[in-house]
């Protein structure tokens, strides 16, 4: 019981101050007046406008500026052009590929966030009461599993943008709502494993609800592997939306990674630059994610917590 | 000095581990005379094992260093030997058998294959047929029923006991001088260890071979030693003739050993202050005609075939205050109906009440209030408790759970006063598992149990991974707390010394049945069921 109120007063506690908040956002937009705030999404017409002042990005060229009236003829190698600094150099329709890559993380490292959390959160939940409940859950479960396996995502997608459109966000649910089973399975297989073990016994003989069963004392138990997978997935993610966008049904109005490795592809002449800094980037992402992984396996572990230098 | 067969002198063994240097083995020495038998008796970490497995050479040499001392095996240095040399002698003239029977053969080739091999290693002139000649002579040897037939068996359809055998014909298959055993029979039952000890007691007088026994278990000592050699921390606190050292032990590490033993153990002037009444008082537990069967699911529809009758119409009452031990072995379903009680395992029939309330069919949100009542204490000190909760956290929540304590600080307040009942320190609040000890992790998992002040604790084999004088302690505690609390215990094990220090009462469980059950001095004493009589001949007892 003392759980339950701890839980509604804290639930409590939020929506005060949610309320407390928005109050405070209304007096505060009826008596200050904030000055007007310009974001050229081009930056070089910002130079003609009679400003007081104004504060330029490092790389000063916005991804969906052409520049022809500053004489870009469009591939033009890194650091090739004179009075022009391009450090990744330009690409087909004569934009920066810097500022387009910039621009590119947005939509890559969201979808391939979301797109996995969605799926880990479906898998963990579904593989958690496979494993623990076994029998018939787990057999309807596996079949459920089966199913999902079945769905060739990227031909579901395809159909999904051929009826719906383009769009990223019902990208990122398509990959996740396809992409859990992989996910239920190790956690099913852990579960199984750990649901015999003594400290999970003692845990049901202590009355604990199932939710801390399930939670506190198996998962964390039997995490190690699904994070591994899941750095995996992110990149996997990823890859997914670059592959879309490299058959041409990615995103329209905004770069990303993939749909930029797809123009490197379809220019008639190989121009390194515009493949090599999208793929590296993909690739180092995926690598990143898979330390981070990795880190976080061990950070989880109080025997080599110590060592992967966290602090109790 | 003619006459000896092994001759270990001031051997010392280092391990190398994370950077340090482990002295496995300082400075042992003994010998061993030609048919005799030599036991190394020690606690879990003591080196016993390290120093035969130097006798053999078999530790990992980039681990492994001997910075001094010399193994004379019939005059030769095994130190001095090289690769060659050694495996010359590995095998054909010392052999060895390990503990666990399980894992020691190879599952997918057949005993026959497998002897054979061994054989045709070491005695590479012989043939097919007159290796598999002496295989099957070899398991004849060791008793195996019909041995021509389980040449082509595979391990699988053996039992324990009989892969034990196994594993002894393949040793004994070359006729070596020297048999190392380590630890053979601590994974058997009583009765399957009375028949190998036998066994071997006979293989020994056929052949005339020498033995080195590893065990941790005096009363095997007692019927397999002529030598004893004491080990603690590496080093060899007693050597000399058995009987001898278990009568009159000099050194006072072995007195303390044989102190602890459960037989030896001084049982406090118990106060029972329920024991009068007990019979006329309704049981704390009743358990009427209960069954726990799995099925075995067979085809495509998984229809079920048959069942595994792990409990089978099993009736028992518990009463209030008394400490009830559950014998048997394993196999024989003692575990099942222990976790049947507490609704861990869900039971196919019957009925279990406590204090007049029935426990079978209730649904988990009822049964959350009754938890509180019965609690359990696991065997195994590495998996009973969760690796990545402080200890603070493992016996706190329940707490929570069910209401003790009027906030954090005092169910913190209330742990700490836990530790110190099962005479912890009360700091251990903060760490984690894997920084205590077996024995102190066995503590823990009994203050976990008492986190609720239950009436009622099913202890399964809590002391049986745990060294003799930890098992002494924790069976004091145990004895106390019971005092303390007028706690119930159903007590699961094995250990026939341990029923009779520690219950008043004891059941006798075989093949999923209660054979026979009453008070312990009479069942102990007078047993009647001829099981509950082969159980108590077969276990290995010191005579003093």
């Amino acid at each position: 019981m003392a759980v339950y109120r701890l839980r509604v007063g804290s639930a409590k506690r939020i929506l005060l101050f949610l309320l407390g908040s928005a109050l405070a956002a209304v007096l505060v937009n009826l008596f200050v007046k904030p000055p007007v705030l310009v974001i050229y999404d081009d930056f070089r017409s910002a130079a003609y406008t009679e400003a007081d002042w104004r504060v330029m990005p490092p790389i000063p060229y916005a991804p969906t500026d052409y520049l022809r009236d500053l004489g870009s003829k469009g591939l033009e190698a890194p650091l090739a052009t004179e009075g022009r600094m391009h450090l990744m150099g330009t690409e087909e329709n004569g934009a920066d590929v810097l500022s387009r890559m910039i621009h590119a993380c947005r939509i890559s490292l969201s979808i391939g966030l979301i797109a996995s959390g969605i799926a880990l959160l479906i898998g963990v939940v579904v593989g958690g009461l496979m494993g623990y409940f076994s029998g018939i859950v787990d057999m309807l479960g596996m079949r459920l599993v089966e199913i999902f396996e079945d769905i060739p995502t990227l031909f579901l997608l395809l159909t999904f943008v051929a009826f719906f459109g383009r769009s990223l966000y019902m990208m990122m649910v398509i990959i996740g709502v396809t992409g859990w089973s992989g996910y239920a399975r190790y956690v099913r297989t852990e579960f199984l494993k750990l649901r015999k073990q003594d400290y999970v016994q003692a845990a049901v003989a202590g009355g604990l609800p199932l939710s801390s069963i399930l939670f506190r004392h198996m998962l964390p138990n039997g995490v190690a592997p699904l994070l591994v997978a899941v750095s995996f997935g992110v990149a996997g993610a990823i890859l997914s939306e670059a592959t879309l966008s490299f058959l041409g049904l990615g995103v329209v109005d905004a770069p990303s990674w993939g749909q930029m490795l797809d123009q490197a592809v379809k220019s008639s002449t190989f121009n390194w630059w515009m493949a090599v800094f999208p793929g590296g980037a993909i690739f180092m992402t995926v690598f990143a994610y898979n330390l981070i992984g990795e880190a976080f396996r061990d950070a989880i572990d109080p025997k080599l917590s110590s060592k992967a230098g966290v602090n109790r | 000095m003619s006459g000896q067969l092994l001759e270990v002198r001031n051997l010392r063994t280092y391990l190398q581990a994370d950077g340090r240097e482990v002295r496995a083995v300082d400075d042992v020495s003994f010998s061993i005379p030609k048919g005799d038998t030599f036991c190394l008796v020690g606690e879990s970490g003591s080196g016993k094992s390290v120093s035969a497995l130097s006798v053999i050479r078999l530790l990992p040499q980039d681990v492994a260093s001997h910075p001094s001392g010399e193994i004379l095996f019939n005059g030769c240095d095994l130190l001095k030997l090289d690769d060659p040399g050694i495996r010359a002698i590995r095998g054909s003239q010392i052999a060895m058998i390990f503990q666990e029977p399980m894992t020691s053969l190879n599952p997918v080739l057949t005993i026959g294959e497998q002897i054979t091999e061994a054989l045709q290693l070491h005695r590479p002139e012989m043939s097919d047929a007159e290796a598999e000649q002496r295989t099957i002579t070899a398991l004849e040897q060791v008793q195996m029923p019909q041995a021509s037939r389980r040449f082509r068996d595979y391990p699988h359809q053996l039992s324990g006991g009989q892969r034990q055998r196994v594993m002894i014909a393949m040793a004994l298959a070359c006729q070596p001088q020297l048999l190392i055993a380590d630890e053979p029979t601590t994974a058997l039952d009583v009765t399957v260890q009375a028949e190998i000890l036998r066994l071997m007691r006979k293989l020994q007088d056929d052949t005339g071979m020498s033995m080195l026994f590893i065990t941790h278990d005096f009363g095997v000592v007692a019927q397999m030693a002529q030598w004893v050699g004491v080990m603690q921390q590496g080093k060899m606190v007693e050597v000399g003739p058995c009987s001898e050292v278990l009568r009159k032990p000099r050194h006072s590490y072995t007195k303390q050993l044989l102190a602890a033993l459960p037989e030896n153990l001084v049982k406090p002037v118990s106060v029972r202050p329920h024991s009068q009444n007990a019979t006329d008082q309704t049981p704390l537990l009743q358990i009427r005609d209960l069954k726990v069967w799995f099925p075995i699911k067979k085809g495509l529809l998984r229809r079920t075939v048959d069942y595994v009758r792990a409990v089978d119409e099993v009736s028992l009452d518990i009463p209030q205050g008394q400490i009830v031990a559950l014998v048997g072995e394993s196999g024989c379903g003692k575990t099942t109906l222990g976790r049947a009680v507490l609704q861990l395992e869900p039971p196919t029939s019957g009925s279990i009440r406590i204090q007049g309330q029935e426990l079978t069919g209730l649904s988990a949100r009822e049964l959350r209030p009754l938890r509180r009542k019965m609690q359990i204490a696991f065997q195994d000190p590495q998996s009973s408790l969760n690796p990545r909760l402080l200890i603070e956290t493992t016996l706190t929540e329940p707490m929570k759970v069910h209401g003790i304590g009027a906030n954090h600080e005092q169910r913190i307040e209330l742990a700490g006063l836990l530790l110190e009942s099962v005479q912890l320190n009360r700091d251990f609040l903060w760490r984690y598992p894997h920084e205590f000890s077996g024995g102190q992790r066995q503590r823990i998992g009994l203050a976990r149990a008492l986190a609720l002040n239950p009436e009622f604790i099913v202890c399964d084999e809590i002391t049986s991974a745990l060294d003799v004088s930890v098992q002494a302690e924790i069976l004091q505690l145990l004895l106390s707390i019971r005092q303390q609390r007028n706690l119930t215990l159903l007590f699961i094990t094995h250990n026939i010394g341990v029923v009779e220090y520690l219950s008043d009462r004891t059941v006798v469980m075989y093949k999923g049945k209660i054979v026979e059950q009453g008070e312990t001095a009479q069942v102990c004493g007078q047993p009647q069921h001829p099981y509950t009589q082969k159980l108590l001949e077969a276990v290995p007892r010191l005579s003093l």
